[in-house]
């Protein structure tokens, strides 16, 4: 995978690890205070129990530090570290949900469009997007809301772009559908 | 895809998130996640010593138990079996006879002495050792008197070196007609109770080659050798000329007689004797054989009988 991201501090960050790679471990600190707060946040997303979004994103932080010499600079620290929170959100998610609903499970629908301007429509696609699935949700957020390339998103989850669309538009079909279910209750 | 479709996922997702609750990172999160990092101190490399230390502790105390335990075990062992075997006997008012267990302890050194020196000849070593043990001994009025108590006694506390390991008298017999059969040595039969009715003594006679690679005489004193000295009856007695070794089998009741002398013509006259212990054989029947072989007369392979 291609270079995604080069944030503004790369040259210091790589330094930084080059530090901490050499033995200074109390450099780590700048990483944990520098991303915390959107490692925590990106956790949030995934784990709705703030308790344990905080120890994901504790281990993500860990499982770095421990893997900082495979760390290639593809990205920037901070998608690293949600790469490996999103891997340790799913995990957990699955001991605690072993049981998903597949999205080919859904039936198809068509490809209505989305009506724009309704407030009540907003509304039940906010129901319907807290009825996703989180991996789902997530990939909506990291998408639509934080307008993040799809090369980074497929990073972070660890699939391939190409897969990353398709389920996107499912994702879509399927929130249609939910609207619709919602607007008919 | 529709663009006004994103802006209506985007506006949803925008209210979704102004509305969630976003989590505070906690106070302690960095120092959590150092400490989770921190190099830990390395005690196992203590621990690993101290374990490996205590391991070789435990090998060498066993290794001195064992070996405490062989060097008394064959005999303290053998009256482990004898004591369990006894003690009922002993409670019950019965003459003191003389008792019997086997055994399975070998006499591993004794073996390895049984075996020929000379790799000219594959002929068997007559020692058995693997041959239970007998305590002759009678036991005492005070062991046959004692309480079921002091009977129960750990064996530890009895000394057994009176004990005499069990050695079948009868293999040194086997050994020597093996040995005679790989020379080519006939026997022949002495009758040493002419006129009675008495079979019960058996006398063989050997006329062996006195030769240096067969070395009969050292032979003879190896079997000899390989007899504990305190078996009953065990006699053993050579020179130059002649070899005298006897030895009494009580459990049968027997007791054996080898005479070997060395004779005109280079040859060897062996005589073997076996009858019962309160029986005195006559040594007429082997002069007799002997003046025999003397004559030059006598082929040694062939010997006729007297």
């Amino acid at each position: 995978m291609s270079e995604i991201i080069i944030d503004d501090q790369t040259d210091s960050e790589q330094q930084r690890i080059g530090r901490i790679l050499g033995g200074k471990h109390e450099e780590y600190a700048w990483f944990v205070n520098t991303y915390s707060q959107r490692v925590l946040h990106f956790a949030s997303q995934m784990m709705p129990d703030a308790e344990d979004a905080r120890e994901v994103s504790q281990d993500a932080f860990v499982k770095a530090f421990r893997s900082l010499a495979s760390f290639n600079f593809q990205s920037s620290f901070c998608t690293w570290v949600c790469r490996i929170a999103y891997r340790e959100s799913i995990n957990r998610l699955r001991r605690k949900q072993p049981h998903y609903v597949d999205i080919a499970d859904i039936p198809a629908v068509v490809d209505d469009e989305l009506s724009t301007g309704k407030e009540e429509r907003i509304a039940l696609m906010e129901e319907a997007i807290d009825d996703l699935p989180p991996d789902e949700r997530m990939l909506l957020q990291l998408y639509y809301y934080e307008d993040r390339p799809l090369r980074e998103i497929a990073y972070i989850m660890d699939v391939e772009s190409n897969t990353l669309a398709t389920r996107l538009h499912r994702i879509r079909k399927k929130l249609l559908q939910l609207i619709k279910q919602k607007e008919n209750e | 895809m529709n663009e006004l479709k994103d802006i209506d996922i985007r506006e949803a997702l925008k209210r979704r998130e102004a509305r969630r609750a976003k989590p505070e990172v906690p106070a302690d999160f960095c120092n959590n996640v150092m400490q989770e990092i921190a190099p830990k101190k390395r005690h196992p490399m203590i621990w690993r010593w101290m374990a490996a230390a205590s391991i070789l502790l435990i090998i060498g105390i066993g290794t001195m138990v064992w070996q405490k335990e062989t060097g008394e075990g064959s005999e303290a062992n053998t009256y482990v079996a004898q004591n369990v075997e006894t003690l009922p006997k002993l409670e019950s008012p019965q003459p003191p006879s003389t008792e019997t267990a086997p055994t399975e302890k070998v006499s591993t050194e004794k073996a390895s002495t049984a075996q020929p020196s000379s790799a000219q000849d594959n002929s068997p070593s007559p020692a058995n050792t693997e041959q239970p043990k007998t305590d002759e001994r009678p036991a005492s009025p005070a062991e046959a008197q004692s309480s079921p108590a002091e009977n129960h006694i750990h064996y530890a506390a009895v000394k057994t070196t009176d004990e005499v390991p069990y050695q079948d008298p009868a293999r040194v017999d086997e050994f020597i007609a093996k040995l005679a059969d790989y020379n080519d040595v006939n026997p022949v039969s002495l009758d040493c109770t002419p006129g009675s009715d008495d079979n019960t003594i058996v006398s063989k006679a050997y006329a062996f080659d006195d030769t240096k690679e067969l070395d009969l005489f050292g032979r003879l004193l190896q079997v000899a050798c390989c007899y504990d000295s305190k078996t009953p009856g065990y006699l053993l007695n050579f020179s130059n000329e002649q070899l005298f070794f006897t030895l009494k089998d009580q459990r049968k009741g027997q007791k054996y007689l080898w005479i070997a002398e060395r004779i005109s013509g280079d040859r060897i006259l062996l005589t073997c004797t076996r009858s019962p212990i309160d029986v005195v054989p006559s040594s007429a029947c082997y002069q007799a054989y002997r003046n025999k072989l003397k004559q030059p007369v006598i082929n040694n392979t062939e010997p006729k009988d007297i």
